[in-house]
């Protein structure tokens, strides 16, 4: 998202024909972006339980739709989305000129710390309960020590961080075992007690009162804290039916039922999760970049090569941890004391860094020997307009799915979505042919350099893409 | 002026800051960045600096010290029982520097920052300041980890420094007045998102009073009724003396590593979590406070005597009843009569807490240079100023020592002693400090963390041996 505006940051003198990392880059996040809305919508649209229904439920074709959707774009397009961010990062760096006394990193810092607040914009304003503007803000921050290192260390950096994202998994999953083994024995024990307890009845008759021991405070939490894991993870109806309702009330009511998962989301999870996952691809993309992986560095039938290698792989792992993921749905409980490891959090990490390289190889392939060129130069667009159309996928989702617009939410079978997803891809590819006809910068993107320079930009494609004009002072 | 820089003298006081240190003859990546040498003058100027933050760091065990060795339900014991020793330190304690120590290690912090980017170059194609400030920032972030997560004491404030002085940099050459403004913004967003909360609980208290009520009208309670009841009776019993779970706090305290590290995992976690989501504002408030205050001189001792006596009595003469305030009408209220507290006030008393602990703080900083002008105890400054300069060290350090002292693979002391006496501890510490830092710096340029840090921020061994040559010209207090 980055890139589109650095492209455009008006000082910037090499900036004025844009390189080949800048035209690979756009057109990279115009397909992850539009990509990104195959799984977005699903939240959107849908409760989780209901997308879970089609898991648990008999396996038709929505179920199918559900899969292979999985398949194709489920991790490996945010995952391109985060590599792609990662790389723009490097990118504002090396092409950002400088501004008054404000030097490209210090541009950068800006931008990301706006970046925080349009993520809690889109997050609490539009109500997008899956937006990656915060967290890529974030981590960008905590990348910004890291430019300087080698596409070698970047790499090493990468590898590190996905493991730590596994280690992690594996760790909660050893966590929830044990808690299942305290169950066990706590059950066993309740078993035993009861036993004793109708002997003692018996007794009475016989014998003074017997004391029957009880479970202590200690076990009796053993026992509630894995029946309440299990129990939040199977299907209510009628907590199905309250979460439906309260996304088609009125904003305030939307907005307090979203709060909590928003808030979950970027205090609990980034720290725990989020944040090893989106640094190691982000420094997946640096490491790119900085090897030249987005200047064409590889020939294409190399680059070829790669697409196959890193899709089969990455199809390979998806396909290899279907089962545990399903399981961990249908029987939480199997899946916690059968298996012995998590594999669908374990390989995520691995999984996301060989699809995204995949999918970036196999449409810069498609894209370099010139096949569909049109439709390229039109993605590429999107991508240059990424933000704004990052944010116009949630004003428009939100309005159409959400009580105060339209309020299909909850309404429609899975395949349905698509149609809506389809809508919005054709409506995004004309918005930025036509937008950028006239336009230097997307509306955001303008508000966004204006912010950051502390200036009113141009934004007309007439004015002078040398000059701007201080409005403001 | 480059080659000069044999002995440059530069004081850089991210948090722990202020090592005042000598750059190496060996021409390094720093000799290159920091390329003038800094008049006496300047050193002069740092010293106070050091001198506060030293204040501030002993300051904060006062704040921290029942984190290591109370057990947080005693709270309502000394709060709500007879006005004994206990009633009358926690008074103290309260009254006077709750939050002031931490609000002036955070002023100093956000002054640090702007010490450590200011007057040194950008240079084309090398690493500039803007690296080492970012990776000094996260390296400071992992120590916050590793004395939250291995020295084992969940009040770590690194961690929260480090991220909240990444969102500093753009501001380094911010006009005073807009930092105040800035300041005021945070605290303002802070009292705001305590609003809510406090509203929050306002309902929660609403609702388990209509349904109490039906209760007594022999109404059968709705399920949300039935709720809404034991919602309000678990907060009630929250603030409530509990002697199971306060055995179980002992006995998991007093155990070995590793239940002690399960034991504070969930409030490491979520500390760092849902602190740093929610609490950043309450630093970056005194942050950027700190950082007006430099520019107008205040840290680095060049107001006049008057203005200083002026900060002192403004400072005092509003913070200690404000401190008053928060404390008998704040938290002992809160603790004796939640539920009243709740139905009475639509704004908690807590809401002075900012406010409060600003003007303490610069009262207490006033008073700090106050003495050191009048030059009563030059020794006792000289010890503190040196505490001051390895801050980052005597930091962990008091993790080191209380950990070991009260949990249970230590000394196990963990809710043997009372209240006040844990000021006995603080005291031991105290002096222990006082007394190593200088020793330590006469022979060693910085505190051993302070060394690590610098190194891993470098990537480069720094040297540690303070050589004869480098003594007579730097400006360390022996």
């Amino acid at each position: 998202m980055l890139n589109s505006l650095l492209t455009d940051l008006p000082y910037s003198p090499q900036s004025i024909t844009p390189d080949r990392n800048t035209l690979t880059i756009n057109v990279l996040l115009g397909v992850s972006i539009l990509g990104t809305l195959l799984l977005a919508v699903q939240v959107f649209g849908l409760t989780e339980a209901q997308i879970q229904q089609l898991i648990r439920g008999p396996h038709g074709g929505n179920y199918w739709l559900l899969t292979s959707i999985g398949a194709l774009a489920g991790h490996s397009m945010s995952a391109l989305l985060t590599l792609v961010a990662g790389a723009s990062l490097l990118l504002f760096l090396n092409r950002a000129g400088v501004v008054g006394n404000l030097a490209a990193p210090e541009l950068l810092i800006r931008a990301l710390m706006l970046l925080i607040g349009f993520g809690l914009f889109n997050a609490l304003g539009l109500l997008s309960t899956n937006d990656v503007l915060f967290s890529f803000a974030i981590v960008g921050i905590l990348l910004v020590a890291c430019r300087r290192l080698s596409a070698r260390a970047l790499l090493l950096g990468a590898i590190v961080m996905g493991l730590i994202f596994s280690g992690k998994s594996y760790w909660n999953f050893t966590d929830q075992k044990q808690k299942y083994d305290k169950y066990q024995t706590v059950v066993a024990l309740e078993k035993k007690y009861k036993i004793l307890e109708k002997k003692a009845q018996k007794d009475t008759k016989t014998k003074a009162k017997a004391k029957t021991p009880k479970l202590t405070d200690e076990q009796q939490e053993d026992k509630s804290a894995w029946e309440g894991m299990v129990k939040g993870r199977q299907y209510d109806k009628k907590q199905d039916e309250a979460v439906v309702k309260a996304m088609r009330s009125d904003y305030t009511v939307t907005w307090s039922h979203i709060l909590p998962n928003v808030q979950q989301q970027e205090a609990s999870y980034l720290y725990r999760l989020g944040v090893w996952d989106i640094a190691s691809l982000m420094l997946l993309g640096m490491a790119l970049f900085r090897w030249g992986f987005f200047a064409n560095r590889l020939s294409i039938s190399q680059q070829l090569g790669l697409a196959v290698v890193g899709l089969a792989l990455g199809e390979a792992i998806y396909w290899l941890s279907l089962p545990a993921y399903e399981l961990q749905i249908t029987n939480f409980t199997n899946y916690i004391s059968k298996s012995l490891l998590p594999l669908d959090r374990v390989l995520l990490p691995v999984e996301r860094m060989v699809s995204a390289v995949g999918w970036a190889s196999l449409v810069m392939v498609v894209y370099r020997i010139g096949l569909i060129a049109w439709f390229w130069r039109a993605v590429g667009l999107v991508g240059q307009l990424g933000f704004t159309n990052y944010l116009l996928q949630s004003l428009v989702c939100s309005w159409f799915f959400y009580g105060y617009g339209l309020g299909y939410f909850g309404q429609f079978r899975l395949y349905q979505l698509y149609f809506v997803v389809a809508e919005i891809w054709m409506l995004q590819l004309v918005f930025s042919i036509v937008w950028l006809r006239y336009f230097r910068l997307g509306p955001v993107e303008w508000l966004w350099l204006s912010l950051i320079t502390g200036q009113w930009q141009p934004i007309r494609l007439s004015a002078s893409a040398l000059t701007s004009t201080p409005v403001l002072s | 002026m480059e080659s000069n820089s044999s002995s440059v003298n530069i004081s850089n006081g991210v948090s722990s800051g202020a090592e005042t240190m000598v750059l190496p003859e060996t021409p390094t990546i720093a000799s290159a960045v920091y390329d003038s040498p800094r008049p006496v003058a300047k050193a002069e100027r740092i010293q106070t600096v050091d001198l506060i933050r030293g204040l501030a760091l002993l300051g904060i065990l006062l704040m921290n010290i029942p984190g290591f060795g109370f057990p947080n339900t005693r709270y309502a014991l000394v709060l709500t029982g007879p006005h004994n020793a206990d009633y009358y330190a926690l008074g103290a304690i309260f009254t006077a520097f709750d939050g002031t120590m931490r609000g002036l290690f955070s002023m100093l912090f956000g002054a640090g920052m702007v010490l450590f980017t200011s007057n040194k170059h950008e240079l084309a194609g090398g690493p500039s300041v803007v690296d080492y400030y970012y990776r000094r920032l996260l390296w400071l972030v992992l120590f916050g980890v590793f004395n939250a997560y291995v020295l084992l004491w969940f009040g770590d404030i690194l961690y929260f420094y480090g991220l909240c002085g990444m969102l500093l940099y753009p501001f380094r050459r911010t006009k005073p007045g807009w930092l105040v403004v800035l300041a005021l913004l945070c605290v303002g967003i802070g009292l705001f998102k305590g609003q809510l909360g406090w509203d929050e609980t306002r309902q929660q208290r609403a609702d388990y009073l209509t349904a109490v009520s039906a209760e007594k009208a022999h109404k059968k309670l709705t399920p949300k009724q039935k709720e809404a009841k034991s919602t309000w009776e678990g907060i009630e019993k929250r603030i409530k003396h509990d002697p199971k779970r306060e055995a179980k706090v002992l006995k998991e305290m007093r155990g070995d590593y590793g239940t002690v590290f399960n034991h504070l995992l969930p409030d490491n976690s979520n500390g760092e979590s849902w602190g740093m989501y929610h609490g950043c504002w309450d630093m970056l408030a005194m942050m950027f406070l700190g950082m007006a205050l430099l520019s107008w001189g205040f840290f680095s001792n060049k107001l006049s005597t008057s203005t200083y006596a002026v900060t002192l009595l403004v400072g005092y003469g509003i913070g200690l009843p404000l401190g008053w305030l928060y404390f008998n009408d704040g938290i002992v209220a809160y603790y004796k009569h939640l539920g009243q507290i709740i139905d009475g006030y639509r704004t908690p008393m807590f809401a002075v807490y900012d406010f409060r602990r600003a003007f303490l703080a610069i009262g207490h900083a006033s008073l700090l240079l106050l003495i050191y002008r009048s030059g009563i105890v030059p020794w006792l400054m000289k010890a503190l100023t040196s505490v001051g300069q390895m801050a980052f060290t005597n930091y962990l350090m008091q993790s080191i020592i209380c950990t070991l002292f009260f949990y249970g693979y230590g000394f196990g002391y963990f809710g043997k002693l009372s209240y006040y006496q844990l000021y006995y501890v603080v005291a031991a510490v105290w002096v222990f400090q006082l007394i190593i830092s200088p020793v330590w710096l006469s022979y060693f340029r910085f505190g051993p963390f302070e060394w690590l840090w610098r190194s891993l921020t470098y990537w480069k061994r720094q040297p540690m041996l303070l050589s004869q040559k480098h003594q007579i010209e730097a400006p360390v207090p022996a």
